[in-house]
């Protein structure tokens, strides 16, 4: 045996580490947001809210996201994952999901594990699409560490890219349903709506996506950023060294860390993640050692 | 400072319920997700699987939470939950459905049995419909395995269970390199070079492996499941389960059917009155898009309630 201790089926504990995990239901809005905690057997001064990204990405990372917060407990850190609601197994939304709700949703989970937990300083991992709800709710979370793993910069250009992907899907699989190539404002501006591989994106929420700016949603409040870059080259991407060197600027501690591997297939529907496991132990690590040298510098200065 | 108070059970104002859980398969311990119907006193349920690898609980644009909230909103009793090393749960996935992931299963009917359950219809995608068939000979009260993109081939009772996978043969491969779309594709787009480069080298290695295995000499058969030689196929056959593969026309597992509808897994198949095999238009293994979702969640929906004489929805 492993040593698993089943709490009457709401939560598991590691035996020999002491390390609890639980999942419950957050209600929200006349919904509920499904969370799991990851809690160390003693007190935390850190906590971290994982935010996982969104749609096809989200399922590709769900393990990895995981794996992230069972290593942060390791490590002596408090953190929480979620499911945004529209997503996993939380509740439907009423209205469409856009980067306002996620970053409702943010906000939700962050007060909640910030008060349940008992942490005194709160920092994110953002994935994807996370990003800018995430910069937006981090300023209030000032000293706070983020870290950003693959971020979209540009949400106008990560749009651009989801609706190449899509084409190919469809020049390549065919089929009647797919509406003949027209681009992705046309197909939202006539249906209000349109299907990006199996997830639906909503006319108001990409033209809301679209003016924002990951930099711009940073604002000001003092913040250590750590910027990673999952890829084959070694090299840090224009786009992603654009964000560090724009964060710099603006006066942010920011770190960067390039992990090599294979390019992260997660837009194409039957990219089997053969990578998967060469990706968590290499990522995974990356970034808990990060949040474990940045949380005696936080806990520092807090006191 | 928020006062919002988090919950293990939420209940519904339709009655129905739905709870996160953890539950013990041996050394491990794996996540579910369990929605009751609002007339708790049901004794029928369904247990959802997915694929394994890097599949969660609620699958693809929520699909497993559409469907177990509207099969406990039908009287149902229903779960889904994640393979030992996938999603929440602990371990290590082992991706063999006749072993590990089947075991998965059976404790996850078997959870569910704790709860009143008595006749289960295992619904599978991909490769959970593989583990479902494995789980399926030793499942009590099964009513029925819904099999969505299962893997053709290894539903053949001449498929001996050894070698799950084989390499394309060269012509199949020159004639995808030769399409029309993909050859656009190719020309215009820079990332789907890297992806076709990829995928080619991912192959050469894959078949490398497999040349390098294929002076092994097999000595030991695998375990059948259900203990004895049958296939769990034809043993389903023969005992009459109802069973519904459910294909997409453009998926390579429904070419893989009409390959083999000649053989012997077509004379059982079509021999077979409990089989029933519906092909939609399009795609279903991958559910690239929402419309087909939604005519596979519908689809299940139905025969589940068919199965489990639950009366249907008008």
């Amino acid at each position: 045996m492993t040593g698993q201790v089943l709490d009457n089926g709401a939560s598991w504990r590691d035996a020999t580490t002491g390390i609890e995990e639980r999942a419950c239901f957050l209600p929200f809005d006349g919904g509920a947001v499904m969370v799991h905690t990851h809690r160390p057997p003693s007190p935390s001064h850190l906590g971290v809210v994982i935010c996982s990204p969104t749609d096809r990405q989200h399922m590709r990372n769900y393990r990895r996201d995981a794996l992230i917060g069972r290593s942060l407990a390791r490590a002596g850190i408090a953190a929480v994952r979620f499911d945004y609601r529209g997503t996993g197994n939380s509740d439907f939304l009423q209205e469409p999901r856009s980067l306002e709700t996620m970053e409702a949703d943010v906000m939700h989970v962050a007060e909640w594990f910030e008060a349940a937990s008992g942490v005194s300083q709160l920092g994110f991992v953002a994935e994807g699409l996370s990003s800018l709800p995430v910069a937006r709710v981090s300023q209030r979370y000032p000293l706070g560490p983020v870290a950003l793993v693959e971020p979209v910069a540009s949400p106008r250009r990560f749009y651009r890219h989801l609706q190449r992907t899509r084409l190919v899907a469809e020049a390549r699989d065919g089929g009647a349903e797919w509406p003949l190539q027209r681009n992705l404002a046309a197909t939202l501006e006539v249906d209000g709506w349109a299907d990006i591989l199996g997830y639906r994106l909503d006319a108001s929420a990409y033209r809301s996506a679209v003016q924002r700016d990951l930099i711009s949603d940073f604002g000001t409040a003092e913040r250590r950023v750590l910027v990673v870059q999952l890829d084959k080259r070694d090299e840090i991407r224009e786009e992603l060294a654009e964000v560090v060197a724009r964060l710099a600027a603006l006066g942010f501690a920011t770190d960067s860390a390039v992990i090599k591997m294979e390019h992260a297939w997660w837009h194409i529907p039957d990219w089997e993640p053969d990578i998967a496991d060469e990706e968590n132990e290499r990522l995974v690590p990356a970034v808990t050692q990060w949040f474990r040298s940045v949380s005696g510098l936080a806990e520092a200065r807090s006191s | 400072m928020t006062t919002v108070k988090e919950c293990l059970q939420l209940t519904r104002p339709d009655g129905t319920a739905e709870e996160p859980f953890w539950f013990r398969r041996g050394d491990d311990v794996l996540f579910g997700v369990y929605n009751s119907p609002a007339d708790r006193s049901s004794t029928a349920g369904i247990v959802c699987i997915h694929n394994g690898g890097y599949n969660m609980t609620a699958h693809h644009n929520q699909m497993w939470t559409r469907l177990c909230r509207q099969a406990a909103a039908d009287g149902l009793h229903a779960l889904r939950f994640d393979l030992t090393g996938t999603g929440d749960s602990t371990g290590t996935d082992v991706r063999n459905p006749y072993g590990q992931a089947a075991d998965d299963t059976l404790a996850a009917v078997e959870w569910l049995q704790a709860r009143g359950v008595e006749r289960v219809v295992l619904v599978g995608t991909c490769r959970g419909a593989m583990i479902a068939l494995g789980a399926a000979p030793r499942t009590p009260g099964l009513a029925g395995v819904f099999l969505c993109a299962p893997a053709i081939v290894k539903l053949s009772p001449d498929h001996n269970g050894l070698e799950p996978w084989q390499a394309p043969t060269v012509r199949q491969a020159i004639m995808d390199g030769l399409s029309l779309r993909v050859a656009r594709n190719l020309v215009a787009d820079g990332e789907y070079r890297r992806f076709v480069a990829m995928r080619a080298g991912a192959r050469l290695r894959r078949v490398a492996a497999s040349r390098a295995r294929s002076g092994r000499q097999v000595t030991e058969a695998s375990p059948r499941p259900g203990g004895g030689r049958m296939y769990p196929l034809q043993w389903l056959a023969q005992q009459q389960v109802p069973v519904k593969v459910y294909l997409g026309r453009q998926d390579a597992h429904y070419r893989q059917l009409e390959e083999v509808r000649s053989g012997a897994l077509g004379r059982l198949i079509d021999g077979s009155p409990s089989i029933d095999v519906e092909v939609e238009d399009g795609s279903v293994h991958r559910f690239i898009n929402i419309a087909g979702q939604e005519r596979f969640l519908s689809a299940v929906r139905q025969w589940a309630l068919s199965l489990l004489c639950v009366p249907q929805p008008a």
